[in-house]
């Protein structure tokens, strides 16, 4: 349609384009125009609307219509359902058409400026921008520094500040305008032009490629010397030398040297003028002091002012003083040297003193000088007049002071003289003014010229001539000839090696040395040091007068730029001469007595340069600063302040300061503050390098995230916990790329944890004792696991190289005989299935095979009638066979029980057919998924699945009822029953990869409604022995699709206190068992509780139960046996593979276990095992394999010459030739003495004869060659038994009933629970009947009382012994009996509990679980 | 924030007097690096090649780095030993590679062990090791900063 709008526009333009015709002839589309649509859905509603009257729909309402009439072009095209199936409605119809929207220009700006806010770009009155009643504040104007804005068009200046106007914000400065940082722009662009881009580039900036060159000097070089052309240069400039006294100077000498360093003292003194500057400023101080004194009459301001010109005074003084001094030694050397010449007759100097009058004008000169000491006496006048007053008003204060102590003194006497008075103040001399005057002229007089004098300006030339050689005496002669004789030349020494040396020359009779050369020396160490040696040469023998040290340069020093230096130096060689000249260090004197005698040491003057040289694009071939050797160290502050003003190599404080100054920097500008700064501290006198040490002192700067950010971090954190293995993230496959992904939920139940590691719940544990223990569990349970994640990562070869095995001629002989081997496919052979590791599964690849074969004796229901009443002996003690029966009721056992079984586990629930009688076969294959906990299919997370297959088997019961209200329909009611259970945990199934036999239900002692019937038809041999044993049967097989690899046990090797010669028998021992028999178990040493390999025999003792049970049988001891078995069974159960997540046994001793209240099968037996010994029983711990349980420890007993087999988690006993004992391999008998290992034809217990003594049936550990050490039992010497307190117990009780209750009306959220007091308390009653009995079986009596008490009711139900470790497991176990889910609408619940005590917090607890159907 | 993996192995060695040699190496970092997972120092198994020069361990390293900042880039050393028939282990050489993993020698002892030193380093050059490393999620303004320095 669209298409066919702009088509229309187009043509109406003009003509078609080449397209567009195309499209029309190709396209298809309705060639219906617009307006004939519009006309016709016009038309369409027209109709509508007749058609809605005539129709006469009172439905449609009215204002619908109202809506159709007004907006006629948004309403629906389609009001009815009748009109949408008209046949012969075209496309059209469901189309709604419609021009585009046009909305004008103008309005749309209306609607905008509604809208949108657009700023005006008026310019913005500064009032309105500023606070009220607040005038703008130019901070330039005040001299403050502002930088300088960047440039923004006004417009948008004033756009902007109009927009935040708006906004209300607080933007503007105090100037009214918007607050900005100055501009950032640098006025010079840093990288050089590049115009020509096609063109040549400048060579200047031809860039140059340079091998990587690695640093080719050690660390005592110059780093970063990649070039090696540009290897830097200093410029030693030696010009020349000047000795201030040499060995051959002679007397005239002396005192010309003399006389030039006093002349030229003289001439720095006169071109710094000291002492007119002091004058000049003390003539402005004593104006400014007098002003001072007229406007202020106040002292006290003014004293300090006058305290520091009366230091200038004196500092102005001994200028003079120092002046005039001068220029008195000036002539007096002078005349000395006139008084030698004269002396001697000849002449050796040429100098010359001339001294220059200048006279002055007497008259004035003499007032002022006159003034002059008038001003200064009435100054000191009025000083020593001040200072007098200052020490008379002291010496009051302190006369004040004695007087007082006098007094005080006056009255204690009488108590001994306590302390001696303080002397009496002096009173001060009254000063004598008259004095000053006189003092202040003769000062005056020393120290100026006097008035009228003319002013001496002395000139020195060396214009004297020489008096030649010829005329001189032969002394003289001697010593000029000794001066031409000698040369000097200076070597030059870098880093104390000699570099470079001068040519020689030959010493002058002015004793000055031109040498005039410069040398470039190329290096490539740091400078550490430059020296010149002065050598004096006479003749071939060169001797060393002196060496100077020069300062290495700074890098900014570089050649030109530099004046030449004077550097003295000094040698205090002794040299003596008989000719004129005066030697070194020798005593002369120049007065004619000989006094005053002085010895001048050879000294002078090298003149000379050092400076970095320049290369030839005007670098200077310096290093650069940092390979600096000192000034670096001075902190950061110090390197940043002077690289970021670009003044870099500005090391000297004084130079910076002048910089400072010559730049005029502004103080103010931020850009500066680092450096003045850094002036003001370096003008303080006190730069110190900080007196830390940091090795990455720019971290912080460069710094782009901070450590709480990282740390906060959720990836890192997870990626951190995985690393560490913890348990709640050591599975964690993928951690999201991106933070954002990283849930806090995570998180969630980690920090659950770790917060209430501290806090002991008591509230869930019911129990305090067991809260602790728990709690104790838990620790170490950690720290094993610990123990054990460290020991995962201890790898051997094999872990990591997987190397298959190459087959040898003898399997593959096997292998072809195989194929020959005839086929039998009614013989099926069981094939060895392939293992898996367990890294390579994932979700879904498990799962638990369950086959259920068959059951026997399964009770069955009773009938309901009041009429039969079946007689039932109970069968105390040992099993028997029932001995009558009722024929009566065999006639109706097999259809009374519909049996079915239900498996479990990891919440997934399956059932099997259902089958019929008490003997059913169901041979079904029940596959339940297995997932594992957080998808971790590793040995050690599958070790620890808690996960327990439940197999439950109910009987299916139907109720037909006839519903009064239908009268004649018939509904039919299917209810369970649960009759028993079998509990394997997933553990035992992973460890053993298949578990296989017949297995004894727990079924409860009483089922109500039901009864255990002998079955008389069954004519298999097979029921002759299992009649042995009483009880319902079950046979399965259960394994794992596909085969896991069990895990195997860590190896690492524990602390142990055993003996090394123990340790290593009991390992051959295992060794060889292992080998010849490979599927019994052997055990020899365990791990204790605190980590400790011990030898197994030291577990058993005999130790005493407690004395509560051998109470109840005073008179035969034998009887007490079952009841110490069973208290041993109540003690909970809890698999150390489960609980320790790895295949590592810890044995705790009988005093921990007890405590704990909670160990696995090795715990049970031992401590059973250590009761039979003390009630004087030949018994022996049996470790071997049992079903379900795999490996565990059995107790075996010898009584009246029969052997019988304890199961210590159940308190069961079994007949050696039972057949359905859980026994199903010995591997070896232990007791206290010693250890036997099983070398017998067979392992099962029917077929093994336990007569130890036959060593050619049992081998022993210690024999003769390797007999029994003496080793001491690690079990205390008694056990210590608490009794338990009933009242704990009755309340524990309560507790549990009362949450049972709440739990099972819970689990009925849609019907209503409805308790049966009346049976409650009946019930009640058997319970502590049953405990008594210890659940072997029942008085038939109270059912029947209970039967005949509650009448008309149907009754199902039994009773439940449970350990008590917590409360989950109870309800747990509530729960898989499905006692809820009865249906009927009225139904009635009884439930009862009865907790019986045991020493030690054992408890029994037994739950009585009945509904009750009224029929 | 970044992140750097460093994934590599130290391949082997060859050179020294004697071919029974195992290593001992370490990741060193700055302050401003947070390890993330992996093992940031181990030792190597003993290598005794019956054919041919090179002892080889062929020892993964992988390790995974946070920072902060850019100062203080992990370093690696390198410490070769040989293990004699008694079980005696002697250190035959070792060193560093710098922060761009680029070779460099090490010692900066006396001069008595510098010389066994530069013997050690010399055999160590022939230790061969090779590394790579991803850098995620750099920050922006720093990109170029640390292209500078993986690039080599």
């Amino acid at each position: 349609m669209y298409l066919f709008y702009s088509l229309q526009i187009q043509v109406g333009k003009g003509l078609p384009t080449a397209e567009e015709a195309f499209n029309f002839f190709t396209l298809n589309f309705d060639p219906d125009p617009p307006d004939v649509i519009e006309t016709s859905s016009r038309r369409r509603q027209k109709q509508r609307k007749t058609t809605d009257e005539d129709e006469e729909h009172e439905d449609v309402d009215e204002d619908i219509q109202e809506e159709n009439e007004t907006q006629s072009e948004e309403a629906p095209l389609v009001q009815t359902q009748e009109d949408l199936f008209v046949i012969d409605q075209s496309p059209q119809d469901f189309l709604e058409i419609r021009k585009a929207e046009y909305v004008g220009y103008q309005k749309l700006l209306q609607l905008q400026s509604e809208l949108l806010f657009t700023p005006s770009f008026r310019t913005v009155p500064t009032s309105i921008k500023l606070p009220e009643n607040m005038k703008p504040r130019y901070l330039e104007d005040e001299g403050l520094y502002v930088g300088e804005r960047p440039p923004v068009s006004l417009t948008n200046e004033n756009i902007l500040e109009n927009r935040i106007l708006k906004m209300e914000e607080k933007w503007f400065g105090d100037d009214g305008r918007i607050i900005a940082l100055p501009n950032p722009i640098k006025e010079s662009s840093t990288r050089p032009p590049l115009f020509h881009m096609e063109e040549a580039l400048d060579p200047a900036l031809q860039t140059v490629y340079r091998k990587a060159v690695k640093s080719k000097y050690a660390n005592l070089y110059i780093a970063g010397a990649a070039d090696p052309e540009g290897d830097y240069q200093l410029d030693v400039d030696v010009s020349g030398l000047i000795f201030s006294h040499h060995p051959l100077f002679s007397r005239e000498h002396i005192l010309g040297a003399r006389l030039a360093q006093l002349y030229d003292q003289y001439l720095t003194r006169q071109r710094n003028n000291l002492t007119g500057h002091l004058t000049d400023k003390l003539n402005g101080l004593r104006n400014a002091l007098r002003n001072m004194l007229e406007s202020h009459s106040g002292l006290n301001p003014t004293q300090c002012f006058s305290k520091y010109y009366r230091s200038t005074r004196h500092l102005r003084d001994s200028e003079q003083e120092k002046d005039r001094t001068l220029l008195k030694n000036i002539v007096k050397v002078w005349k000395e040297i006139k008084a030698l010449r004269e002396f001697q007759k000849f002449t050796n100097t040429p100098y010359k003193l001339y001294l220059r009058r200048e006279n002055v004008d007497r008259v004035s000169d003499e007032q002022d000088y006159e003034d002059e000491i008038l001003a200064e006496v009435v100054e000191l006048e009025a000083e020593t007049e001040e200072e007098y007053q200052n020490k008379l008003a002291e010496y009051k204060k302190r006369l004040e002071e004695w007087k007082l102590c006098r007094k005080k003194q006056d009255v204690s006497e009488s108590e001994g003289p306590t302390d001696e008075p303080p002397p009496k103040p002096e009173p001060p001399e009254r000063p004598d003014l008259g004095s000053i005057e006189q003092w202040v002229r003769e000062k005056a007089l020393r120290i100026r010229r006097k008035p009228g004098e003319a002013i001496l300006i002395p000139e020195l030339s060396a214009s004297a001539n020489i008096t030649a050689s010829e005329l001189c005496p032969r002394a003289e002669k001697a010593r000029r000839e000794d001066v031409a004789r000698r040369s000097l030349f200076t070597k030059i020494l870098y880093n104390d090696k000699e570099v470079s040396r001068t040519d020689s020359r030959s010493l002058n009779t002015d004793f000055r040395v031109h040498f005039g050369q410069i040398f470039n020396l190329k290096i490539v160490n740091c400078p550490q040091s430059i020296s010149l040696q002065v050598f004096e040469e006479i003749g071939s023998s060169c001797s060393l007068l002196a060496q100077v040290f020069l300062p290495v340069p700074e890098p900014s020093v570089v050649t030109g730029s530099v004046p030449l230096e004077e550097f003295e130096f000094s040698s205090n060689q002794r040299v003596m001469f008989d000719h004129e000249g005066v030697g070194s260090d020798v005593p002369l004197s120049f007065e004619a007595d000989g006094s005053n005698k002085q010895s001048l040491l050879t000294s002078g003057k090298v003149s000379c340069c050092v400076s970095w040289g320049i290369g030839d694009d005007d670098v200077p071939l310096a290093p650069p600063i940092s390979q600096q050797p000192g000034g670096v160290h001075s902190g950061k502050g110090h390197l940043d302040a002077v690289s970021y003003i670009g003044a870099s190599g500005l090391y000297d404080m004084k130079k910076i300061g002048e910089w400072a100054k010559q730049s005029r920097l502004d103080p103010n500008d931020p850009k500066n503050a680092s450096i003045m700064q850094l002036l003001k501290v370096a003008s303080s006198g006190e730069v110190t390098a900080p007196e830390y040490f940091r090795l990455e002192h720019l971290q912080e700067e460069f710094n782009f995230v901070t450590d709480e950010e990282l740390e906060k971090s959720g990836r890192f954190r997870l990626l951190k916990l995985r690393n560490q293995e913890v348990a709640e993230f050591r599975n964690y496959k993928f951690i999201p790329a991106l933070e954002r992904e990283v849930t806090d939920t995570v998180f969630q139940e980690y920090e659950k944890r770790l917060k209430e590691g501290e806090v002991i719940d008591t509230k869930e544990h019911l129990d305090s004792h067991r809260a602790l223990v728990a709690k104790y569990l838990q620790k170490i349970r950690e720290s094993v696991i610990n123990r054990f994640l460290l020991a995962k990562h201890h790898y051997l070869l094999s872990d990591l190289v997987t190397e298959e095995e190459i087959p040898t001629i003898g399997i593959l002989g096997i292998n072809l005989f195989k194929l020959a081997e005839p086929k039998r496919p009614l013989k099926p052979q069981r094939k060895e299935r392939k293992k898996v590791t367990a890294q390579n599964l994932s979700d879904g690849d498990i799962k638990l095979l369950v086959n259920i074969i068959r059951a026997y004796d399964i009770p069955v229901r009773r009938l309901q009638s009041k009429h039969l009443i079946v007689p039932f002996r109970a069968a105390l003690g040992f099993p028997t066979r029932y001995s009558t029966k009722s024929n009566l009721i065999l006639l109706y056992t097999s259809s009374r029980v519909r049996p079915f079984v239900e498996v479990s586990f990891q919440r997934t629930v399956l059932q099997t057919a259902t089958a019929d009688g008490p003997n059913p076969c169901w041979n079904e294959e029940l596959q339940l998924p297995f997932s594992a906990p957080n998808g971790d299919y590793s040995t050690a997370s599958l070790q620890s699945v808690k996960d327990e297959v439940f197999i439950n088997i109910f009987d299916e019961v139907v109720h037909e009822t006839n519903d009064k209200n239908r009268g004649k329909s018939i509904q039919t009611h299917i209810e369970k029953r649960w009759l028993g259970s079998v509990k394997i945990p997933f553990s035992t199934i992973y460890s053993q990869s298949k578990i296989e036999g017949t297995f004894k239900v727990n079924t409860p002692a009483v089922l109500l409604g039901y009864s255990k019937e002998k079955s008389h038809f069954t004519n298999s041999g097979f029921d002759i022995l299992r009649s042995l044993s009483e009880g319902t049967f079950i046979t399965l097989f259960i394994t794992v699709d596909p085969q896991l690899v069990p895990g195997e046990s860590v190896r690492e090797k524990f602390d142990t206190q055993e003996d090394e010669r123990l340790l290593q028998a009991s390992e051959r021992f295992e060794r060889d068992a292992a080998q010849r028999y490979p599927d019994r178990p052997c055990i020899t040493t365990v791990i204790d509780l605190s980590g400790k390999t011990v030898f197994i025999t030291r577990y058993i003792r005999p130790l005493s139960p407690p004395k509560e049970l051998l109470d109840e049988f005073p008179n035969n001891p034998l009887e007490a046996t079952p009841l110490v078995a069973r208290f041993v069974s109540l003690i909970p159960s809890l698999p150390d593979q489960v609980s320790l997540s790895a295949t590592c046994d810890l044995w705790s001793t009988c005093d921990q276990f007890l405590t704990l209240l909670a160990g696995d099968e090795e715990e049970h037996a031992v401590l059973l095992c250590n009761y039979f010994l003390s009630l004087g029983k030949k018994a022996w711990l049996i470790i071997g394999t049992a079903i379900p349980e795999g490996p565990t420890a059995y107790v075996l007993t010898l009584e009246q010459n029969l052997y019988l087999i304890w199961n210590p988690s159940s308190g069961q006993f079994y007949g050696q030739y039972d057949t359905f004992c859980p026994l199903q391999a010995v591997g070896c008998l232990v007791n206290a003495d010693n250890v036997w290992f099983n070398i017998q034809q067979y392992t099962s217990p029917m077929r093994v004869s336990f007569d130890i003594t036959k060593a050619n049936l049992w081998k022993p550990f210690f024999s003769r060659t390797f007999s029994h050490p003496g080793l001491s039992s690690i079990q205390p010497e008694e056990l210590v038994y608490r009794r338990t307190d009933r009242a704990a117990a009755a309340e524990l009780q309560d507790r549990i009933e009362r949450i049972l209750k709440e739990k099972i009306m819970e689990w009925r959220p849609r019907q209503p629970t409805r308790w049966n007091r009346y049976c409650t308390t009946t019930l009640k009653q058997f319970l502590p009947k049953l405990e008594l009995i210890r659940g072997q079986d029942v008085a038939e009596g109270h059912r029947h009382e209970l039967q005949s008490l509650l009448g008309d009711y149907r009754i199902s139900g039994f009773p439940l012994n449970l350990v008590f470790s917590e409360i989950r497991p109870i309800i747990e176990a509530v729960y898989s009996t499905g006692i809820h889910s009865v249906q009927a609408s009225n139904v009635e619940f009884a439930l009862a509990v009865y907790v019986h005590p045991y020493p030690n917090n054992v408890m029994s607890v037994w739950i009585y679980l009945a509904s009750l159907v009224l029929t | 924030m970044a992140e750097l993996h460093i994934i590599g192995q130290i391949i082997g060695a060859s050179g020294f007097p004697e071919k029974t040699l195992f290593c001992k190496w370490g990741i060193h970092t700055g302050e401003a690096w947070r390890l993330l997972s992996g093992l940031k120092e181990g030792q190597t198994q003993v290598d005794s090649p019956q054919i041919g020069d090179i002892a080889y361990w062929s020892h993964p390293i992988d390790l995974h780095y946070a920072t902060k900042g850019l100062q203080g880039w992990p370093k690696i050393h390198l410490e070769v030993w040989h293990q004699d028939s008694f079980g005696r282990c002697q250190l035959y050489g070792y060193g560093f590679l710098g922060d761009d993993f680029d070779e460099k020698e090490g010692g900066r002892e006396t001069e008595k062990q510098s010389e066994i030193l530069l013997t050690a380093a010399r055999h160590l050059n022939s230790a061969q090791f090779t590394c790579s490393c991803v850098i995620q999620r750099i920050m922006q303004h720093v990109y170029r900063a640390v292209n500078i320095h993986t690039s080599i």
